[in-house]
């Protein structure tokens, strides 16, 4: 007698999914000899399966893609809808400050004066959410492409000051300009970057009374040779506490709030941090809470082509091509460790690049083709190395580049699972 | 002194313009939509015009994106209107780049609302009026 194989057999094989038993419990029902499924003709069977399921994958294209067409035309329309609105507000806007340009001065008693100036103060945050706003929605919709074009940085910095002069001017504070001598001529979006500044600026000259805010540029050479510029805006005012400061660069955290500070959006900084990815590079602040910040904005003196084609790409590490030297990818969350590697491959004549975390590993393996990875255990992230390697092994791109894993004694075992090559 | 058109939809935003122009001692005429904007420009040709980038193309007509970049086209085209220094004034809309266009279509300046530096928006119109590219 034939042996059926019994439900639990059947469950356990690879093509049945739960959707697939419901399925089959439609169409073989009355086969269903008790808890057992009967498979007759397994050819016949999986035509018709086959069948089945290409009408299944036909009906829901169509839905899908009734779907997709539904979605686009709301997106337009709410597009429509907040050009509408916000067309509105500007123009309501614009009669609340023409009209209060009209209310004169020498009439007016104290009191009136100071609500005069708070109606003011009130419109023009009103008028700041609202850009940022569009600014923002713009931004993460992907729809800022950066203009790029050659500049003198130090002109054009020169010119930034000057322009921020009365805003530092308005807490009694000094605003300095230095520009590193080797800062020359940069290839970026200006508008973008003056966005950025103005942002940064703006904001230590808000929370600096009678202080000094500094705007340093300075070029540096990385590994490879490419020349980045560092912007830092130093402040000496309140400074930010230490655990507000890893919610600087996230969405609608307004820090100055409980400080009774009323103006800006709390959308400043992420919009910054948006654009700064979008121009290649990375932002970054250090704060000794009362005695002031210090914001770093680190940008690729040359915006790299690609960005220009796929503006969502925010890679911290400039794309770099080497020909001569092979390239080592470090894999680890240390800079020091990174830094290290560096220094010591990169004086035996090889090309070293680095990932802080094994997503970016993967994604750099991947695009970069390293002659070597080395790989640390303990990752920051879901991700630990061993993770990390089973995946560049699973890969068709990666799994022929030697990885070298950096472990503790007691992981090495599991390291020839995977396929590392000798550890260290 | 100076004669400026003001086509503009918004019947408060004519009111400020026109209070303020007054205050800087320069008359005005005002238009509500494109239709008018073109007649009025051709019939009293201003020293400078505000255009709005975005009106009613008539009286029976709905409102439209592009009605000042029309207007600016039209204008320029025209011998008798061509050197009329325009100044645009735009706020969100949906249409790319219409600054650049409505610069291309021969504006002198555009001017983004809600105006909130008068003193700037005084020098622009003044460097208009004198000819020179504000």
């Amino acid at each position: 007698m034939k042996a059926y194989p019994t439900f639990t057999e059947v469950s356990s094989c690879e093509i049945t999914k739960a959707q697939f038993l419901e399925d089959l419990f439609e169409t073989w029902a009355e086969a269903l000899p008790y808890g057992q499924i009967f498979v007759a003709d397994a050819r016949a069977f999986s035509r018709q399966w086959n069948q089945d399921l290409q009408k299944t994958l036909n009906t829901k294209t169509a839905l899908l893609n009734d779907e997709i067409r539904e979605l686009r035309a709301r997106d337009k329309a709410k597009d429509y809808f907040i050009a509408e609105v916000s067309h509105e507000m500007r123009n309501l806007l614009f009669s609340i400050f023409g009209r209060l340009e009209f209310v004169e001065e020498p009439n007016l008693t104290e009191s009136q004066r100071k609500d005069i100036s708070l109606v003011q103060s009130r419109a023009k945050y009103f008028l700041e959410l609202l850009t940022d706003i569009l600014n923002y929605q713009k931004l993460i919709l992907g729809g800022v492409v950066l203009e790029p074009g050659e500049f003198e940085t130090a002109e054009f910095l020169k010119e930034v000051c000057e322009a921020m002069t009365p805003q530092a001017q308005e807490r009694d504070n000094e605003l300095e300009c230095n520009v590193g001598r080797t800062v020359g001529v940069l290839y970026q979006d200006p508008a973008r970057l003056r966005q950025v500044l103005v942002n940064l600026l703006s904001n230590a000259c808000k929370f600096t009374d009678h202080g000094t805010v500094t705007l340093t540029a300075d070029s540096e050479l990385d590994m490879a040779g490419q020349k980045s510029i560092r912007f830092e805006i130093a402040d000496t005012g309140r400074g930010i506490e230490p655990e507000e400061l890893d919610k600087l660069f996230v969405r609608f955290k307004k820090l100055s709030e409980r400080q009774g500070n009323q103006s800006g959006t709390g959308l400043g900084l992420v919009i910054s941090k948006e654009l700064v990815g979008l121009m290649g590079g990375t932002i970054s602040c250090i704060s000794e809470f009362g005695k002031g910040s210090k914001f770093t904005v680190l940008i690729p003196a040359r915006l790299p082509q690609a960005e220009l084609v796929q503006p969502v790409a925010v890679d911290p590490i400039a794309p770099v091509i080497a020909h001569q030297h092979p390239t080592v990818l470090v894999i680890d969350d240390d800079p020091a460790i990174c830094e290290l590697m560096e220094r010591f491959l990169g004086s035996k004549g090889y090309n070293v690049i680095s990932a802080g975390d094994g997503d970016q590993g993967v994604a750099l393996a991947r695009e970069r083709q390293p002659a070597v990875i080395t790989l640390d255990v303990i990752l920051p992230g879901g991700k630990t190395g061993w993770d990390v390697l089973g995946q560049l092994k699973a890969d068709a791109r990666t799994e022929e580049i030697p990885a070298v894993i950096i472990a503790l004694p007691r992981d090495r075992r599991y390291g020839y699972d995977f396929g590392a090559n000798n550890n260290q | 002194m100076a004669r400026i058109l003001i086509a503009n939809d918004d019947r408060d935003i004519r009111d400020v313009f026109s209070r303020k122009f007054n205050a800087w001692n320069h008359t005005v005429v005002m238009a509500s939509n494109a239709a008018d904007a073109v007649t009025l420009a051709s019939a009293e040709i201003p020293d400078l015009i505000i255009l709005d980038s975005r009106m009613n193309l008539s009286a029976n007509e709905d409102v439209d994106d592009r009605a000042g970049l029309q207007v600016a086209k039209c204008l320029k085209a025209r011998a008798e209107t061509s050197s009329i220094p325009i100044i645009a004034i735009t706020s969100y809309v949906l249409v790319e780049d219409l600054c650049s266009l409505m610069v291309s279509a021969g504006c002198v300046a555009v001017v983004e609302m809600p105006i909130t530096d008068y003193q700037e928006f005084r020098k622009i119109v003044e460097e208009a009026l004198s000819g020179r590219q504000p």
